[in-house]
């Protein structure tokens, strides 16, 4: 293999991949003073990969981790577009529901609002099923951090935008959705992109709702057998990977809305 | 009666008068060139002329369009507007759309043509600027000039009455300047009625039918391009040409 050389140097990717792998390496001299043993990790990886259902055949680790992001975050997008054009509305009642919605959801904790929906809806009558009460506690608080975001890209576009569109006798939402989206979604994804790495993390606190996501696992397992450092390093490494799957994701859609800025 | 017609036009920004009574019409066909310092309302006018700006007294009719101060109905806004193009300093053209998509756009939209006829037309329109050929290029891949002439374009595919003109060279080096104004003195060759706020000041004697010079939100004087040049009425248009042909 050949490694250009500029200025003297190795290249700039071949210098990135050598602090990576020194701070790698670091990590793991830090990690190796614990004498772990990680053969419980292996033992217990296809229950936390969730290449196995559960005893009781429901979905459990890696899979159901996805399943509750993905799921909160394709609704987390809905409702942030929806609040964020409450914002920028003129009708009181849209703009009273939206700054609500975001104010309430932005200031309590998710643990909060979780515990709300799965202990509060029962008062009322209907018992939510875990899966989708977790998929809307996520959803709810994300769409609120969301509205933000694509409410500032929004108004971030270039109001000569809004003229071009108005002089050509366009309808407003016409504009809105045609011109104006268009522009503040493409703008608004690295930080969505950030949103979304967060909420897979945070998705482990739906595990209060019984459901044996990949956080709930390693603690449960690691409890069982005092291997507590082991199985949570594991739960690491796995959110991690799925993260990094995460940004690449993300870089490789701007790369493509790239073309037409 | 004239096809355009502004009377007693009041724009206020906050405590800032912009436009002070202004009275103002243009006959179907004519071409009126609008000059005056920055800032002396001629943007402020045009934007009144398609309601793009609120006007805070007075009263604007186009082909028989009426937008009355204090009201803003959408729908009678969008009825001007269709009688109405306007082509802006800065281009504002969609950056996310191609070239033959954002001359499409308002046909869509708007006249809610199907995509064959809309793209017809379309390519018609960018053939008219001299832009057939790069109906598939975005925006950042073309010059200003070419931005300009696809924003053209974009205005005339809606088949207007009257073209505003808001200094749409004034964002342009001057090499550029020449081809689009190529493309605004054919139109007027062919008719169009175009009003243009401009600081080209061969370019208004070259194709003006008139000429009104605002000074401090007012039309101060108006006439004739070749008589206005030759002998202004007043000191202050004397002291503005001057000013511009020195520059």
């Amino acid at each position: 293999m050949v490694f250009p050389v500029r200025n003297g140097l190795p290249s700039f990717g071949l210098r990135v991949s050598t602090v990576w792998l020194g701070l790698l390496l670091a990590f793991a001299w830090f990690v190796s003073k614990f004498e772990l043993d990680f053969s419980i990790v292996f033992d217990k990886l296809p229950n936390l990969l969730g290449w196995e259902l559960t005893t009781d055949g429901a979905l459990q680790g890696v899979p159901l981790t996805l399943l509750v992001s993905v799921g909160a975050m394709i609704v987390a997008v809905l409702l942030g577009l929806l609040s964020a054009l409450g914002k920028i509305s003129s009708s009181a009642v849209a703009y009273g529901l939206a700054t609500f919605y975001t104010s309430f959801f932005r200031g309590t904790p998710l643990l909060v609002q979780i515990l709300l929906i799965y202990l509060g809806l029962p008062q009322l009558g209907p018992v939510p099923a875990a899966i989708p009460a977790g998929i809307a506690a996520l959803s709810l608080c994300y769409g609120a951090y969301l509205s933000e975001i694509f409410r500032a890209s929004i108004v971030a576009v270039d109001p000569g935008q809004w003229e071009a569109g108005e002089a050509l006798g366009m309808h407003r939402r016409t504009i809105l959705a045609r011109v104006i989206l268009p522009q503040a979604i493409k703008s608004s994804i690295p930080s969505v992109g950030t949103m979304f790495i967060s909420m897979l993390k945070d998705s482990s606190l739906v595990s209060v709702m019984g459901l044996w996501e990949i956080m709930f696992l390693a603690q449960s397992y690691g409890r069982s057998s005092y291997r507590y450092m082991e199985m949570l390093l594991a739960a690491a490494v796995i959110y991690w990977g799925l993260s990094i799957v995460l940004e690449v994701l993300q870089a490789h859609l701007e790369k493509r809305l790239h073309g037409h800025t | 009666m004239a096809l355009v017609e502004a009377r007693g036009i009041h724009i206020h920004f906050g405590s800032n008068h912009v436009l002070k009574g202004v009275d103002f019409s243009v006959e179907a066909g004519q071409v009126v060139a609008l000059i005056g310092r920055s800032g002396a309302g001629k943007s402020s006018l045009l934007r009144a002329l398609n309601g793009l700006t609120p006007i805070d007294a007075g009263e604007v009719v186009v082909d028989g369009v009426a937008l009355q101060s204090g009201y803003r109905d959408e729908r009678r806004l969008r009825e001007l507007r269709a009688r109405v193009g306007m082509v802006f300093q800065r281009f504002n053209l969609f950056p996310h759309l191609n070239v033959l998509k954002n001359v499409m756009l308002a046909l869509r939209t708007v006249k809610s043509l199907p995509q064959d006829k809309a793209k017809v037309l379309a390519v018609e329109a960018l053939e008219k600027v001299g832009l057939a050929t790069r109906s598939s290029a975005f925006p950042h891949q073309l010059s200003g000039g070419q931005q300009q002439r696809v924003a053209i374009a974009r205005a005339l595919v809606m088949s207007p009455k009257v073209l505003l003109c808001d200094e749409i060279t004034s964002a342009l080096d001057p090499e550029l300047t020449s081809e689009v104004l190529a493309v605004v003195r054919q139109l007027a060759a062919e008719g169009m009625t175009l009003v243009m706020a401009t600081h080209e000041m061969g370019f208004a004697k070259e194709v003006g039918d008139s000429l009104v010079f605002m000074l401090d939100g007012r039309i101060h004087e108006s006439g004739s391009p070749a008589e206005l040049f030759a002998r202004p009425g007043t000191m202050e248009l004397a002291r503005f040409v001057g000013a511009m042909a020195v520059a």
